[in-house]
């Protein structure tokens, strides 16, 4: 397992553009979610708080997000939960991260690590970037303001060609099985 | 032009159901949604499994909106 901070705006990977599109619109509206945001349907949502154990509560899946791929809705609606319930290990390695993020810091790393997704008994190689970052619905000037955390998972173009589908022999890495 | 307010409006429409607890907060929610179906102008074009989608991942949002000790801190 292997956790290292990236730098948003120089991801050389097909995936930065989408990284650099999410960071810069965090930016520019100082997380205050509105509706132009772009990439929603890539980004998930989750409960600001965290206990460095667990993950958050999920509130929204985005229907093109990485997760949703993966999981092509096959465990029902909550992917995050089965995932989390099978593979107790990876959500240890994931979570301290979200501590961080519920207190308003940015939060962008490459993530290279095994998870055995339910009903798998071999575990899998993942190999992804996460930017987890606090953002605030609703208008702004509530007594209380409301955070949610989003969190944006690509896969690396390492990962992309590993586990291209279509031609998996002809696209596959030399030297990974 | 026309056709983005026919959404908000469906925005509107869904954001209604959950009335009581400040449907307010989620209409930008709601409306970057609804953007994210590509090609859907108009309430009418939506399914009824995109409806379900939207009603549900609106629904988790306002779970959370709503937990208690949300109000601690």
């Amino acid at each position: 397992m292997h956790i290292a901070s990236v730098d948003p705006a120089n991801i050389s990977d097909a995936c930065g553009a989408q990284i650099r599109a999410i960071d810069g619109y965090w930016k520019k509206s100082n997380g205050i979610f509105r509706s132009d945001i772009p990439l929603h349907n890539s980004l998930l949502h989750y409960k600001c708080e965290a206990d460095g154990e667990h993950l958050p509560k999920m509130g929204f899946t985005g229907p093109n997000s990485f997760l949703a791929q993966v999981m092509e809705g096959q465990f029902g609606n909550d992917a995050s939960k089965a995932v989390q319930t099978q593979d107790g290990k990876f959500v240890q390695a994931v979570a301290p991260a979200f501590i961080k993020a519920a207190a308003g810091h940015l939060v962008a790393d490459r993530i290279s690590m095994e998870v055995t997704p339910p009903g798998h008994l071999k575990p899998y190689f993942v190999d992804y970037f996460r930017l987890i970052r606090r953002f605030q619905i609703g208008f702004t000037g509530l007594r209380t303001p409301k955070y949610f955390l989003s969190v944006l998972v690509v896969p690396t173009d390492e990962w992309r060609l590993s586990h291209h589908t279509e031609f998996p022999d002809a696209m596959r890495l030399p030297g990974r099985n | 032009m026309n056709a983005k307010r026919l959404l908000e409006k469906e925005a509107e429409a869904f954001a209604k159901v959950f009335e009581d607890t400040g449907s307010l907060i989620l209409l930008p929610f709601l409306d970057a949604l609804m953007n994210d179906y590509d090609g859907k102008t108009d309430f009418r074009d939506f399914t009824r499994e995109e409806r379900r989608e939207i009603l549900l991942n609106t629904r988790r949002m306002m779970e959370i909106l709503e937990d208690p000790k949300e109000d601690e801190g």
